[in-house]
């Protein structure tokens, strides 16, 4: 486990990921990425789909990545990323390479929900290792807040406004992490930028997974959401405690939810923070906001089954290999310059 | 061929001055070109837009780099752009001297500068935006489009504003032709030998003599090879500063900050990197013991946007 002070020290200490990008005030991606990328011990590369990360961190001729970064186009980044990993894997067998590597895709949900879905269904199956982050903004953010089937029902965008003939998108988001846990891959998540302990434990269990490992994390967006920039980790986090965004996880096909609110909220106090929800509040509108409470029951009601029926299997030995180990001596005093994460190199694969 | 740059911020209206200027000189029966350059378009990015102005049809479709004339909406860009880049000897900077203007200190180029309080004049006139008037003192340091045809582009351009703010927008560039007439005639007693127009160019039509500076696209680029540019300026009149007595160093401000913007040494929190926050209070929002607190961009600080407590007693 990596805790924030370790993750602040290991971004001086080899920072990965910088400042002087070109994303939004208040954008929720910089710190999913810098949680993701600090909590991964050795080398890293980055494979990039077109997004909002990708466009505003790279504005040619500059670039806020310290860290081999590679972008081919919106679609692919899970083929690209299965190229690398092939090519990494010839140069080892050459004797051209020996470090370790730890691949890590970015990309936004319009990149993995829809048009970068055959491309990580194919990776998936083939069973190439790496760690494909999902940032879920629920929209194609970089052109201007279009639905994407990540989008939740009753939410207006540019493409599923809301007006006199329609209140919002008239379908409800589809469940990614069932689509990808379906391809019975080693270990998938979902995750969100508010919790951030959470979420770089389960980079950590992402890292450790031999084979592919797939996160699915929430990520705030103030124009697109329609919020303040400082509201940011604040609507996220009700999005988790309200039950809309369920933190669980998927461990060679046994679900658990690693995170429950003591008492749900009612989704109410998530919708009202946001603009693209605002129409849900002008009369006549029960009805929609009783389904999107029903919505979110049910799946609370479905994962919470879920989680009771791994339970044995959580229990047994089995499950045991992917507690996350504590990374870093409790003597561990960190200091500028010091290879810290030589321990990790050191620390054995428990699987 | 006349090339004007105008560089703004997402949301400025740079794209609708430059739109502006070129349906005026289309009325005036000139050949037109104006389109925008955002990279990526975020509010309070800095980003360019272009208008080109010839006699004869334009071939030329590249971005400017070698400009005649170049307006500045937001003086905070002259600290983190070379915003005079490619401007010739006998060209034009115009600046909006507005918010920071003060603090500005604008290029020393050859050409004429004329720097020009858009954010007052807009603000007389009813607007936030200064980019109308901004369009308006460009035009009359040009002597061209008329105040008449710079109107009906208003009319044409901002066709879909709601006429009440359409008048406003009228009234902004009458204030900046107005401001741009007067000014030229100081200009001219003063730099009487400058010409007031641009001396008229060499067409050039080609790609190839516009092509980027900077190397290669596809060029491979290492950590370090650039500078990182700064953000700093996109904060919009607040600034995060910090109690250190308060703090418990829990990091939170840290590890939301996505500007890495807030600055720890080891992992001790110590305060904040102004050059790249901006100023979107989540570090205030996230902060459990109120230890940061958004201040005046002007407020004095300590180093690192440290502030000393005032005890009450
Ligand atoms: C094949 C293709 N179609 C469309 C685009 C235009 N495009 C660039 S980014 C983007 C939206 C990306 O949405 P998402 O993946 O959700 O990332 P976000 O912008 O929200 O971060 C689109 C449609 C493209 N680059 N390539
Ligand atoms: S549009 Fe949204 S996701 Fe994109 S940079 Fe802005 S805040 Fe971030
Ligand atoms: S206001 Fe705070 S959180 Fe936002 S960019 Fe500045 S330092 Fe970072
Ligand atoms: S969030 Fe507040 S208390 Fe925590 S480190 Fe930052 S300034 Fe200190
Ligand atoms: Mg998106």
């Amino acid at each position: 486990m990596a805790n924030i002070k370790e993750m602040a020290a290991h971004s001086q200490i080899d920072p990965r990921f910088g400042s002087g990008h070109s994303l939004c005030r208040g954008c929720g991606i910089p710190s999913i990425v810098r949680t993701v990328l600090s909590s991964i011990p050795g080398p890293v590369a980055v494979i990039n789909a077109t997004s909002c990360l990708e466009v505003a961190t790279t504005r040619y001729p500059f670039t806020a990545w310290k860290i081999p970064w590679m972008h081919v186009a919106f679609e692919n980044s899970a083929a690209v990323a299965s190229g690398v990993e092939a090519a990494y894997h010839a140069l080892k067998a050459r004797g051209e390479l020996s470090e370790p590597m730890t691949l890590v895709v970015f990309a936004g949900d319009g990149g993995t929900y829809d048009i970068g879905l055959q491309a990580l269904s194919g990776a998936l199956e083939r069973g190439h290792r790496f760690i494909y982050v999902c940032y879920d903004n629920e929209a194609y953010m970089n052109t201007g807040i279009q639905r994407s089937s990540a989008t939740p029902f009753g939410a207006s965008t540019t493409t599923s406004p809301a007006g006199r003939a329609a209140m919002g998108k008239p379908e409800p988001r589809k469940n990614i992490v069932e689509i990808v846990a379906a391809h019975r891959i080693p270990y998938v998540a979902q995750a969100a930028m508010s919790h951030w302990q959470d979420l770089s434990n389960k980079v950590q269990r992402a890292y450790h997974a031999e084979g592919p490992a797939f996160l699915n994390v929430l990520s705030a967006c103030p124009p697109g959401w329609g919020h303040e920039p400082r509201d940011a980790v604040r609507v996220v986090r009700l999005a988790v405690d309200s039950g809309y965004w369920p933190l669980v996880e998927v461990i060679e096909g046994h679900w658990r939810l690693s995170y429950r609110p003591s008492e749900r909220v009612p989704v109410m106090q998530w919708l009202t923070l946001q603009g693209r929800f605002r129409h849900l509040f002008q009369p006549d509108q029960e009805e929609a906001l009783e389904k999107i409470q029903t919505i979110i029951d049910d799946e609370w009601e479905r994962m919470t089954q879920r989680d009771a029926q791994s339970a044995s299997w959580f229990a047994s030995e089995q499950a045991r290999r992917w507690e996350v180990l504590p990374t870093l001596p409790d003597s561990w005093e960190p200091r500028l310059g010091e290879p810290m994460w030589e321990h990790f190199r050191k620390t054995p694969n428990p699987a | 061929m006349l090339e004007i740059r105008f560089h703004g911020r997402g949301g400025q209206g740079a794209k609708t001055a430059s739109q502006l200027l070129a349906v005026a000189f289309l009325e005036a029966g000139r050949f037109v070109q104006a389109f925008p350059e955002y990279g990526p378009e975020r509010t309070g990015a800095p980003m360019m837009a272009y208008t080109r102005v010839d006699e004869r049809p334009i071939r030329l479709h590249a971005a400017i780099s070698e400009p005649d004339v170049v307006v500045v909406l937001d003086p905070s860009l002259v600290l983190e752009q070379n915003v005079t880049e490619g401007l010739g000897s006998q060209g034009f900077l115009v600046v909006n001297s507005g918010g920071l203007g003060s603090r500005v200190i604008l290029p020393d180029i050859e050409g004429i500068v004329l720097a020009v309080p858009a954010d007052e004049l807009a603000e007389k006139s009813g607007t936030r935006h200064a980019n109308t008037v901004m369009a308006g003192a460009v035009a009359a340091l040009l002597g061209e489009p008329s105040l008449e045809q710079l109107l009906g582009a208003v009319d044409d351009v901002l066709a879909r504003l709601p006429e009440s703010l359409r008048l406003h927008n009228r009234q902004s560039v009458q204030e900046g032709y107005t401001y741009g007439v007067n000014a030229l005639r100081t200009l001219d007693a003063s730099s009487a030998k400058k010409p007031v127009h641009p001396a008229p160019q060499p067409a050039r039509d080609t790609q190839a003599a516009h092509g980027p500076k900077l190397g290669r696209a596809g060029a491979l680029i290492r950590p370090g090879d650039y500078p990182v540019p700064l953000t700093g300026g996109w904060r919009m009149g607040k600034k995060p500063a910090v109690f250190l007595n308060r703090c418990v160093n829990c990091l939170l401000c840290w590890q939301f900050c996505p500007d890495g913007a807030v600055v720890v040494d080891g992992t001790t929190f110590l305060g904040f990197d102004y050059a790249y926050c901006k100023g979107c209070e989540i570090c205030d929002a996230v902060c459990p013991t109120k230890a940061v607190v958004m201040i005046d961009e002007e407020s004095p600080v300590g180093s690192l946007g440290q502030l000393k407590e005032v005890s009450a007693s």
